[in-house]
């Protein structure tokens, strides 16, 4: 084939230039230690790349997470501790004030420091952490969870909200616990609520005048496995008539599913309990619903009640008040330690969901590494093999360069 | 009378001299770009006289391997240029500071703080702060992609005022070639220029060139049989604004009064490069973003507007809600338009990142064309509703269309945007309007909320279990089903709070009925929300007083009879977080087209870096192509020093051989004069 003069120089030029830049490419990859620095080199590469980064930006965000969650529960297992001993001292203080041979000025030395003892349990109960949220408020976190009455009693004010953070991508742990599961756990008066009082029919009323409640267990039991009651009373306007009692489903509770009433008031009997219904001489028929309810009550109440018995001020018998007021100690000490147990179930997992995540994130690692990473050896062997390419193409140059007939003639 | 040797001998010496001058031409043009070698063709006299002559300086090239070379350059410049562009939108897509997926990890890990701390005030800035740089990012990004659209818009003026330099020294050439030609002298030269102008042209937009005249005419003809250059006269291109989107710019073709848009019969060359980037790679792409942007701002949105912030008031938008799409007229029915016709959303997850083209095919009825598949919707062939509202209940694929009172006005839904027309009278067959419904997302993405405060993180509502609850029952979760400015909730209330109460099971099924709780002392049983039946982890739906739904509670586990669950507004329920957690997993849900957000991303990084991958590729072989059919050229037409300098040799030879038919003659001559005296 025939080569101009030309062609021979461009040939040449063009290999020389081509050898250089490819020398100049894996030079950049060398010094970048990337394998690729733009899509057009492994599209796909690339979007695996993004990809990748977002998992392990999402791993980092549930670390934070976990790091977050065991900081709280840290402060509500010290708050917890704080609050045991508190309650401790004052079981020990009850104890000895049941003891029948302490005096008038015995009890009541007592009752000072029980005061104290309350004060302090409810300042714990109140925590806050350091960016000024109430800890056992629920979801109302700028709320004082326990409140002081003007009677001297707490009320709680928080809610029954927990919160919950995602540890991983299927895992939510509650980072925290809640006043209400806490601390509202003793058990006060049991009774019946009446709801669906008409309001305008003040005379054909059908109130309670009286709840005896003979079993409490059994009475509390029975509601359970039927839930609201439905009482109705017909009556024929001279004391006497029928009355029903039906469960939400509609089945009657008493059988006959319809008893008689001969006097007014009259007494309904309940599993373990009687109630005395007064249909006030009205006539016709009236509807009202009988709910279960217990009176919500904290420890600190109770406490401030067993005050008040240690300085004879209370209405029911001391000895009554006092095992009231152990007994009441017992089911708190028991619910905390329950909670502590959740605490710890909780901090375990949070260890072993880091756990796992760590490993997720060096197994993300190395993949976003194998893909994105430059392999020095092979990369020093390419340039190697290049810079011997470009060697070549400079001395060949120089040794066709000057041939040609014009030296020979002439 | 025969030829004497002294007119054989000058005759020689002139043919020789002339040879030896064109081995001289040769030599000195070695490295004259686009030069063709000469060769004189020795031819002997028309007998009866004797001697030689020149007959023809031939130039030897090879006019189809000058035709491959126009084609491969045209080739190799469009996927040059095509692959310099896109190098920059690589580098904007996957650097670190530019990469949007990186901007989101940011947002989200923004939001991952305030789940776990939604009261502190710090968190909240600082996701604040995280949403703002996310819409600067879209919004840099968006700018980026139009500069280089400006950048395109210029490059291809210059390249048109290019072609028409050439064009025009091309049609003088023409007429100069002519003129020698008649006048019989050498014009090798002029057509080596030519030939060379040719391939400049060739550079900027593919050209067929057919000859005339035995090689002394040349037209010029774009791809299409459109000429450039006829003889004497060259047509101009310009470069003027689109039809219907000025900024889409377009070619034109001059001739005379007449213009002609050529803008798809550039074929390649670095200006069809540039137009191909533009519709192929650039303009889908920011219709992607766009719509990236549009579906993001619209999902957060609904979910911030189902929270309630630290005030106790529903939450407003948390960006600045998506605005009306773009639309333009053709020129020819711009002035019929009303501006009360507008291109607006009903629903944004439904958006092609396409754009579309509604032609009007007759009276009260049109043809939708989706550009980027080329699908087309009749409007006969769409669904007939009564009114605009009717949209809520669902638009089917082939698109909803609800005429008006007037027939000058229409409104038509389609692919998750609605398009109405206003027009100032009857719309005219032939029509035409290009809707662009995601092309502004990018560049609108605005953050409206401003106060840490206003961040509605919290749920609006409250689920109390009661006290006396002995089951296992628990609440597994509260979705809100309306937070829009409709809601019943926006007051910052619940206008009917309520009690699940559950009764005794029968037959092992577990029922339960909802009481309205305004009075809590008179619970007033929903008579259709009586004893229904409870499945575990099943949602219950719950409506407002005007019936529409507007929560769901799911709660999980055996309840007991008696078990109450009261659900009423979160007031001060501050610390709550699960509004949040509800906005930090719609990283993960699939938003964009059955992807989540990053993964949209993720795609079109791909599609983009395949796109790359495929100019990078066809570049490097374009190169090699090129050169290929340039080296054969150049081997025909090149000059080769070796074979000039041999016949520098034989011609001189020959010349110095004539010379002595001179001296011979001189000798005979004078031998004859010396005998006769």
């Amino acid at each position: 084939m025939r080569i101009s003069t030309t062609q021979l120089y461009t040939e040449a030029t063009r290999s020389m230039l081509e050898g250089q830049s490819t020398l100049v490419e894996i030079q950049n990859k060398i010094a970048s230690g990337k394998n690729f620095t733009s899509l057009a080199e492994d599209p796909v590469g690339a979007s695996r790349v993004v990809s990748l980064k977002r998992e392990l930006s999402q791993l980092e965000m549930f670390d934070g997470n976990i790091n977050a969650t065991r900081r709280r529960l840290a402060l509500e297992e010290s708050a917890i501790g704080s609050i045991n001993e508190g309650l401790f001292r004052a079981q020990e203080l009850l104890i000895q004030a049941g003891n029948g041979a302490f005096g008038e000025e015995n009890r009541l030395q007592i009752s000072y420091e029980v005061e104290e003892l309350v004060g302090y349990l409810a300042n714990l109960f109140n925590t806050r952490d350091v960016k000024g949220e109430y800890i056992f408020a629920g979801s109302k976190g700028l709320t004082e969870p326990f409140q002081l009455q003007s009677d001297g009693t707490y009320s709680y004010a928080g809610d029954s909200t927990n919160r919950e953070i995602q540890v991983s991508s299927s895992q939510y742990v509650d980072s925290s616990d809640n006043g209400q599961f806490l601390f509202q756990s003793v058990e006060e008066a049991i009774g019946i609520e009446v709801l669906g009082v008409p309001s305008d029919l003040k005379d054909g009323v059908v109130p309670m005048t009286g709840l005896t409640i003979t079993d409490p267990k059994l009475f509390s039991a029975s509601f359970a496995s039927t839930g609201d009651l439905t009482l109705s009373v017909e009556s024929d306007g001279d004391g006497t008539g029928r009355y029903t009692v039906t469960d939400s489903g509609g089945n009657a509770v008493t059988s006959p599913s319809s008893v008689e009433f001969t006097q007014d008031p009259f007494d309904l009997p309940l599993p373990g309990a009687t109630l005395t219904i007064d249909p006030h001489d009205s006539v016709g028929t009236q509807t009202v619903t009988l709910r279960f309810s217990k009176q919500e009550g904290n420890i600190l109440n109770t406490l401030v009640a067993s005050i008040a018995a240690l300085r004879g001020t209370s209405t029911g018998s001391y000895s009554d008040e006092i095992a009231n007021a152990l007994n009441d100690l017992d089911q708190v000490q028991s619910r905390l330690s329950e909670a502590v147990t959740t605490i710890g179930a909780r901090l375990n997992i949070l260890d072993s969901a880091q756990m796992s995540n760590e490993d997720f994130k060096l197994l993300t690692q190395q993949t976003l590494s194998s893909i994105e990473d430059l392999d020095y050896a092979s990369a020093s062997t390419e340039l190697a093999k290049k810079q011997l390419a470009l060697e070549a193409s400079y001395a060949s140059f120089a040794k066709i360069q000057n041939l040609s007939l014009f030296n020979y003639i002439g | 009378m025969s030829s004497s040797l002294l007119s054989i001998g000058t005759q020689a010496l002139n043919a020789n001299s002339s040879a030896l001058a064109y081995t001289g031409q040769n030599i000195s043009n070695v490295n004259t770009e686009g030069y063709s070698r000469q060769r004189v063709d020795f031819a002997t006299q028309e007998p009866p006289i004797l001697g030689v002559t020149i007959q023809d300086v031939q130039r030897i090239t090879d006019q189809f391997l000058e035709e491959q070379v126009r084609r491969d350059q045209s080739a190799l410049s469009s996927t040059e240029q095509q692959s310099r562009k896109i190098e920059l939108l690589d580098k904007l897509m996957i650097s670190e500071s530019t990469n949007l997926s990186a901007a989101m990890d940011s947002y989200f890990a923004a939001m991952q703080r305030t789940v776990d701390d939604p009261l502190f005030i710090a968190n909240r800035q600082l996701f604040l702060a995280e949403a703002n740089s996310l819409v600067s990012k879209f919004q840099n990004f968006d700018s980026r992609l139009e500069d280089q659209l400006a950048t395109l818009s210029g490059e291809s003026r210059s390249i048109v005022s290019s072609i028409n330099a050439i064009t025009s020294s091309l049609a003088n050439l023409n007429v100069k070639i002519g003129s020698l030609a008649s006048s019989g002298q050498n014009y090798n030269t002029l057509l080596d220029e030519r030939a060379q102008l040719m391939k400049d042209l060739a550079r900027y937009v593919s050209v067929n060139v057919v000859s005339s005249d035995g090689g002394i005419t040349q037209t010029v003809v774009l791809a299409s049989g459109e000429p450039l250059v006829s003889s004497g006269t060259a047509a101009k291109l310009t470069v003027a604004d689109g039809n219907p989107n000025p900024s889409q710019i377009q070619v034109q073709l001059v001739r005379g009064t007449k213009a002609t848009d050529v803008t798809s019969l550039l074929g390649e060359g670095e200006l069809g490069g540039l137009f191909s980037y533009r519709d192929e790679i650039l303009q889908p792409t920011r219709n992607e973003i766009g719509r990236l942007a549009m579906v993001f701002t619209e999902t957060m949105n609904e979910q911030h507007r189902k929270g309630v912030d630290l005030d106790g008031l529903m939450g407003q938008d948390l960006f600045s809600a998506v605005m009306e799409g773009q639309f333009y007229a053709k020129r020819t029915n711009q002035t019929l338009t009303r501006p009360e016709s507008e291109l607006s959303y009903y629903d944004v997850s439904k958006l092609t990142a396409s754009d579309y083209e509604l032609e009007i095919t007759g009276l009260n009825t049109f043809r939708i064309k989706r550009l980027s598949d080329g699908s087309i919707f009749d409007s006969d062939k769409m669904d007939l509703r009564n009114s605009e509202s009717a949209v809520s209940s669902g638009v089917p694929e082939q698109g909803a269309v609800y005429p008006q009172a007037s027939s000058n006005t229409f409104t038509v839904s389609l692919d998750g945007f609605t398009f109405k027309l206003v027009s100032a009278d009857t719309p005219q067959k032939g029509d035409l309007f290009l809707l662009q419904p995601t092309v502004t997302g990018a560049r609108n993405i605005a953050l409206e909320v401003t106060n840490p405060a206003s961040l509605a993180l919290a749920s609006p509502l409250r689920v109390t279990p009661a006290q006396t609850n002995d089951g296992n029952a628990e609440l597994e979760l509260i979705e809100i089903l309306d937070g829009g400015i409709d809601s019943s909730l926006r007051p910052g209330q619940l206008d009917r709070p309520i009690e699940i109460v559950f009764n005794p099971p029968i037959n092992g099924e577990y029922t339960f009925s909802v009481f309205d709780m305004r009075d809590p002392a008179n619970p007033d049983l929903i008579t259709e929300m009586e004893n229904l039946t409870y499945t575990s982890g099943e949602p219950i739906t719950f409506t407002d007083l005007n019936g529409n739904e507007l929560y769901e509670v799911t709660l999980r586990n055996l309840p007991k009879a008696g078990d109450r669950f009261l659900v009423e507004f979160n007031v001060d329920g501050v610390s709550d977080n699960t509004n949040a957690l509800a906005m930090a997993n719609l990283q993960s849900v699939p938003a964009v087209d059955g992807f989540s957000y990053q993964n949209a991303y993720g795609q079109l990084l791909a599609k983009v870096g395949t796109q790359a991958n495929v100019v990078k590729v066809s570049y490097m072989a374009n190169q090699s192509i090129l050169s290929s059919s340039e080296d054969a050229l150049e081997s025909v037409r090149g000059v080769n020093l070796d074979e000039e300098a041999a016949r520098l040799i034989q011609y001189q030879q020959a010349y110095t051989a004539s010379t002595r038919l001179i001296t011979a003659y001189q000798d005979i001559f004078d031998s004859l004069i010396s005998a006769v005296r």
